[in-house]
């Protein structure tokens, strides 16, 4: 599925937060949107996610636009993880997933056969099988976001949208999630912090500053010094290491 | 005897011997011969029998029951506020309590009344004794205080001894009732008389009882506005149509009543019901007491429960008027 | 493996053998078992609740006389007031202590996730105070003496309220701390006014007549209020139990609920309505009684866990078994004195309370 941005803004009033934005991701692209805080990265994730009304511009899913459309109907094109969604409820991990589920079938029917298969398929593939009966007030942070991201996939969308999906998670489990999705056929764009990772499991980059995407393209492109520094304003070096992977080593905030 | 009393005693000889041939709880939608009908508070109640089974639902109801003679009838009483009146007491002492307070309905029919009597119409509301149309379908006829619906013009106290006649026929003692009437009605008369010899603009305050700090005094529409007006003297607060409407002490300071008449509540028992503390309360504030009354002692204490209608109520004002009389006679 | 992968493709329909379904949630029976088992407690509760507040030394004789009687059975007939106790007053109020308590438990519970408090009530909308400005005012114009006054006046004033608290949510939204702040709001405009009315009415009758009402009361039962509740309750309930995944979804925000499938905002509205019609009717008939709404979805969490599914129904059951027992309770423990309903709910709602939040090791 194809997720298009086209001069897409968006704002509270008194601050416009995502400015004219032009975006294209490609069936089946896996796109990292970087930048620093505040730059934007929750809210253009939200307005592509169809969670925010544009004040400008509009998005398209396979080129119609998403305006108007129910939730119901976006939630079968693109599924959303934010950064942070916590509950006092007591939900257990199997619970929180079966959720991913909601909006196929009729709206008031029961989980069934099916969404009980895809929900197991899910854990298993997030490895939280043996945490299925676990309720949500004893998990870990890393866990928690694990449940929300297989959620996500019981969700069973062309599109995936995630919001930071490894700020909590150890090495081990960040670096399975960024396999799972650079390998998943699904349009994914997902927000991330680790400038690495990014460049090595994403297709492409998109980096954002103060609402605008300041530039767009292969990680080559993106990271270089001189961005890194007037974004991130942080002096580093980018090389490409012995197996060809893209590293930044950073040398110290900018001065 | 009188004629009159004489056709009253055969009338209500005939009502008795009926009632020994009718069933409980018969409902009466016509008036058969020798049947009484009595109107109160809009509904028509017809009895074709004298009842037996008499639920007097509050205090007031209850002492004019006993008065009438037919304590022997009530099989129920509820919401007592003070001790009986002590002529009475041993004939209340055989009655059953239904309920200390309010009486609601279930306990109501499990009595098995064949008459409910009343001071009020808001103590027949669903969640109290049960609406008064309920209790008709059921047959139970029931009888509310006259003094609770003025017609705009009978005086309050005869609406009372209208009560008394109409119970009184209802329960096949018209006599009784009539002498009742007649001894109550000298009072009246005597207290309206001493009224008219009394120098006019004298002004009165009741205070009722004290909640919380706040006084609570007789307005416009009850038996101590009715009193003052019979004693030929002005109640201030006549201006608020309201039975006991709530006050602020310098409201009564304001209006500069002449005397203080104070109601005893000492039996209730909560913070503020004797006389000896109201008292104290207005000897206490600023405005109240250095009204001439407090300082010229010219306070009348009446029982409280007295204040409100009842068969006790000509005591109050025997009391009242005397007291007045000695006030006014002092200067 | 490959079978499983399949499940999660979005380009793959998926395909579901009977062997591959590993079930989570089997916990699926056990919920129906206590479903069942509660339905049947209940059921015992209605019948011997009114054994257990009946007064005028009657037994299980007169009940099953009075009963016989309307289902045609030959059975000797009860003096007039005996059968109206029974069957006018007694089952209606049994009935209708079943009927207010499902319905404020289930309220509770749905406004609780509407809201994402866990602290929410069916008052908490205002519907309580606006009811009671209805009745006040209903009273003070004289039109006490019929009952039908009384409810009508506490339903209208209800229906004020919410539309109060419609009219103040319009523009920015429904989120749920908006709804919480607003509904705040009104319900203490509502208290005001009725206390501006009562104060400067001052008539000590009327104030005594509507105390007992403030503080919620059974007494007032009539079959008349057990239909009208009914319907309210037939409707209402099933409403807001279809709305049971989306409730689930509120779990974790709005955002995250919209990203589900769910129409938040229409949602919310529906079930805001929903609940507070629900309320406006069990407030109109007994008054305000508090706890059960709070407290009960609490216990049935506790139980069988948060999903509305099972909640709704279970909280609606559990609620109206200790509704029954509460007024059970206020009948006959200070008898013949009828203490208002809401003290017991309170006293046996606030130990379970506080049970519940020490077995959830927050104590």
């Amino acid at each position: 599925m194809r997720i298009e941005a086209r001069h897409l803004s968006w704002g509270v009033p008194g601050r416009t937060i995502v400015r004219d934005v032009d975006l294209v991701v490609e069936p089946g692209e896996t796109v990292g949107l970087i930048g620093p805080n505040g730059s934007g990265k929750s809210s253009l994730l939200r307005c592509l996610a169809g969670l925010r009304a544009p004040t400008g511009g509009g998005v398209r899913y396979d080129g119609t636009d998403i305006a108007g459309w129910s939730a119901r109907t976006r939630a079968r094109h693109v599924a959303f993880v934010e950064q942070t969604a916590d509950t006092d409820s007591d939900l257990t991990v199997g619970e929180v997933v079966v959720l991913g589920r909601t909006a196929h079938g009729s709206p008031w029917r029961a989980p069934d056969a099916t969404d009980r298969a895809i929900t197991a398929a899910a854990l298993d593939r997030l490895d939280l099988t043996g945490l299925a009966d676990r309720p949500w007030t004893r998990l870990s942070g890393g866990e928690r976001q694990r449940t929300h991201l297989a959620r996500a996939l019981a969700q069973r969308t062309w599109g995936l949208l995630l919001d930071e999906p490894t700020n909590h998670l150890d090495v081990r489990h960040q670096l399975e999630l960024l396999e799972l999705v650079a390998s998943t056929r699904q349009t994914v764009v997902i927000a991330l912090h680790d400038l690495a990772l990014a460049a090595r499991y994403c297709d492409r980059l998109v980096l954002l500053h103060g609402g605008t995407v300041v530039a767009d393209g292969s990680a080559e492109r993106v990271l270089t010094r001189e961005l890194l520094r007037e974004v991130f304003e942080v002096d580093a070096d980018v090389d490409r290491d012995d197996a060809g992977r893209l590293a930044v080593a950073y040398r110290g905030p900018a001065r | 005897m009188s004629r009159s009393a004489r056709l009253m005693s055969v009338f209500a000889a005939a009502v008795l011997a009926a009632a020994c041939a009718t069933p409980e709880n018969a409902p009466s939608t016509a008036a058969s011969s020798g049947a009484v009908e009595v109107e109160s508070c809009g509904k028509r109640l017809t009895f074709d029998g004298a009842p037996e089974r008499v639920v007097a639902l509050d205090q007031s109801s209850t002492e004019t029951l006993l008065a009438l003679g037919v304590g022997d009838r009530v099989v129920g009483t509820a919401n007592l506020k003070t001790r009986v009146s002590p002529q009475y007491a041993e004939a209340y002492g055989r009655i059953p309590v239904l309920s200390p307070k309010v009486l609601t309905a279930e306990p109501l029919r499990a009595a098995n009344p064949d008459l409910v009597v009343a001071s009020f119409k808001e103590l027949f509301t669903a969640d109290r004794a049960g609406t008064r149309d309920e209790l008709e379908q059921l047959g139970v006829p029931t009888f509310v205080s006259a003094v609770n619906c003025p017609d705009g013009e009978t005086e309050p106290f005869e609406r009372m001894f209208r009560d008394f006649t109409d119970l009184g026929r209802a329960l096949g003692v018209s006599e009784q009732a009539g002498k009742l009437v007649a001894d109550q009605r000298a009072v009246v008369d005597q207290a309206r008389a001493a009224g008219e010899e009394r120098p006019a603009g004298l002004k009165v305050v009741w205070v009722y009882s004290v909640y919380n700090g706040i006084p609570y005094v007789a307005g416009k529409s009850g038996m101590a506005s009715h009193m003052s007006a019979l004693a030929g003297v002005d109640n201030v607060f006549d201006d608020v149509d309201q039975e006991w409407p709530e006050v602020s002490w310098d409201e009564i300071a304001a209006r500069g009543p002449d005397v203080v008449v104070i109601g005893d509540l000492s039996e209730r028992g909560n913070p503020g019901d004797s006389a000896a503390e109201k008292l104290a309360m207005m000897r206490e504030h600023p405005a109240v007491s250095q009204l001439p009354a407090l300082r010229d002692g010219k306070v009348v204490e009446l029982p409280g429960i007295e204040m409100d209608p009842s068969v006790r109520t000509v005591n109050a004002l025997r009391t009242f008027t005397t007291r007045l009389d000695e006030i006014t006679s002092r200067g | 493996m490959a079978d499983r992968a399949g499940l999660l493709d979005p380009a793959v329909e998926p395909e579901v053998t009977p062997s591959s379904v590993a079930a989570p949630g089997s916990g699926g029976g056990r919920r129906v078992a206590v479903l069942l088992l509660s339905l049947l407690v209940l059921a015992v509760s209605l019948v011997a609740a009114v054994r257990v507040g009946l007064g005028g030394g009657m037994g299980w004789d007169e009940i099953g006389r009075a009963v016989g009687a309307r289902l045609g059975l030959p059975v000797p007939p009860l003096p007039r007031l005996a059968d109206s106790l029974i069957w006018d007053l007694r089952v209606p109020r049994v009935l209708l202590a079943a009927l207010v308590g499902a319905a404020l438990a289930v309220c509770g519970a749905a406004l609780q996730s509407v809201t994402r408090n866990a602290l929410a009530d069916p008052y908490l909308l205002g519907v309580s105070s606006g009811a009671s400005t209805g009745a006040v005012v209903v009273v003070l114009l004289g039109f006490a003496g019929s009952h039908l006054g009384m409810t009508g006046g506490a339903f209208l004033g209800a229906l004020v309220s919410f539309a109060l608290l419609v009219f103040l949510l319009r523009r920015r939204g429904l989120d749920s701390v908006r709804i919480v702040l607003t509904g705040v709001v009104v319900g203490q405009l509502f208290t005001a006014i009725t206390s501006l009315i009562l104060m400067s009415s001052g008539d000590a009758d009327s104030t005594r007549a509507l105390t007992h009402w403030l503080l919620g009361s059974l007494a007032p039962a009539r079959w008349q209020s057990v239909v009208l509740c009914a319907l309210a309750c037939a409707v209402g309930l099933l409403v807001v139990w279809l709305h049971s995944p989306a409730l689930d979804g509120f779990a974790f925000g709005a955002d995250t609920a919209t990203s589900l499938g769910v129409d938040v905002r229409t949602v919310r509205m529906v079930l805001l309505v929903t609940t507070s019609l629900l309320t406006a009717v069990a407030v109109a008939a007994v008054g305000a009684i508090g706890f059960v709404g709070l407290i009960v979805p609490h216990g049935v969490r506790f139980l069988v866990g948060p999903l509305h599914r099972v909640l709704l129904p279970l909280s609606a059951v559990v609620g109206a078994t200790f509704l029954v027992w509460t007024d059970a309770l206020a009948r006959v423990a200070f008898a013949p004195l009828e203490v208002p309903v809401g003290v017991f709910t309170a006293l046996l709602g606030v130990p379970l309370f506080l049970l519940i939040l020490r077995k959830r090791g927050e104590l």
